[in-house]
């Protein structure tokens, strides 16, 4: 009963420190915030009933399972997703919706594999070992796809942007 | 390694915070249990509070004298003074409204002025007899 309630309380800080991270995760893969809301609470309900001693890695661990989650949905769906550009992924600075428009548009025109690694590296702040793996790439795979996401990412949203001189 | 602008837009990029994920359900169920606990504490208060008020106001009310007080049914003849006892006079009726058990009885009371001393027969009153009287210039 004890290790019952140790491990709720385990898993609802691990939601509170991670759950948004995930929810952005889930959504960069399902295209659809809601969907990936669904997902990140099926994760957590099952991690809920099981626990999660067995996880060496437990921020790791989420994001595998979420990401498993998403992508058995998407199978059971049998049809691809595209991101949906009605709902909003982030808190903007300055509240510069404009922006937070862009850099969605900005992650949907990469592909899948480099939007994970930089979801992974940017807002889940996983090391590209763990990178590696969640997707199961190794570390430098993981590195060079943040590299090439970096630089298109720069390319697309200081070409419709004020970017700062030198960024 | 990345280089110096990458840094910068990597952190360009960090200012945008991925917006707040729903709360867990077992999270929601718990925290509507929370408010209906706290409804019901605030409800059962108030209750309470306003009994006590009730009691209160009764209690207050039993301490005031006779005009919050339900009127008893007393007969007047017994609040009264035996009628030909004493003349109705500033002290008497300052008795009677301290001692009736409300103000209308203690007004019924005043109303029943006491007769005037009938004079034994075969006398008269001193008035009667100078009445009679002829006088002439």
């Amino acid at each position: 009963m004890k290790n019952t309630r140790a491990n709720g309380a385990t898993i609802e800080m691990l939601y509170r420190r991670h759950s948004s991270a995930l929810v952005l995760f889930a959504a960069a893969i399902a295209g659809d915030r809601a969907r990936a809301q669904d997902a990140v609470h099926q994760v957590f309900a099952k991690l809920l009933a099981q626990g999660i001693d067995h996880a060496a890695n437990a921020k790791a661990y989420l994001f595998a399972s979420v990401r498993n989650a998403i992508l058995n949905d998407a199978n059971a769906r049998g049809r691809e997703v595209a991101l949906d550009a009605r709902s909003a992924w982030f808190e903007p600075p300055d509240r510069d919706y404009a922006a937070e428009l862009r850099l969605r548009q900005a992650l949907a025109a990469l592909d899948d594999g480099q939007r994970e690694v930089t979801v992974l590296h940017i807002w889940g702040e996983l090391t590209f070992a763990e990178i590696g793996e969640v997707l199961g790439v190794s570390p430098n795979t993981a590195a060079s796809r943040y590299r090439y996401a970096l630089a298109r990412l720069r390319e697309t949203m200081c070409a419709r942007e004020d970017c700062h001189a030198g960024s | 390694m990345l280089d110096r602008d990458d840094q910068q837009f990597e952190a360009r990029l960090k200012e945008f915070r991925p917006l707040p994920a729903e709360p867990l359900p077992a999270e929601r169920t718990i925290r509507a249990r929370r408010r209906r606990f706290v409804l019901a504490v605030c409800g059962a208060g108030s209750v309470v509070i306003v009994l006590v008020a009730a009691v209160i106001a009764r209690q207050r009310a039993n301490q005031l004298p006779g005009i919050h007080r339900k009127a008893k049914v007393v007969d007047v003849v017994k609040v009264m003074p035996p009628a030909g006892a004493h003349p109705l006079t500033i002290r008497s009726a300052n008795e009677l409204l301290a001692d009736a058990p409300s103000v209308k009885l203690a007004l019924d009371g005043l109303a029943f002025q006491p007769r005037a001393r009938l004079l034994p027969s075969g006398t008269e009153s001193a008035l009667a007899a100078l009445g009679k009287e002829d006088l002439k210039p």
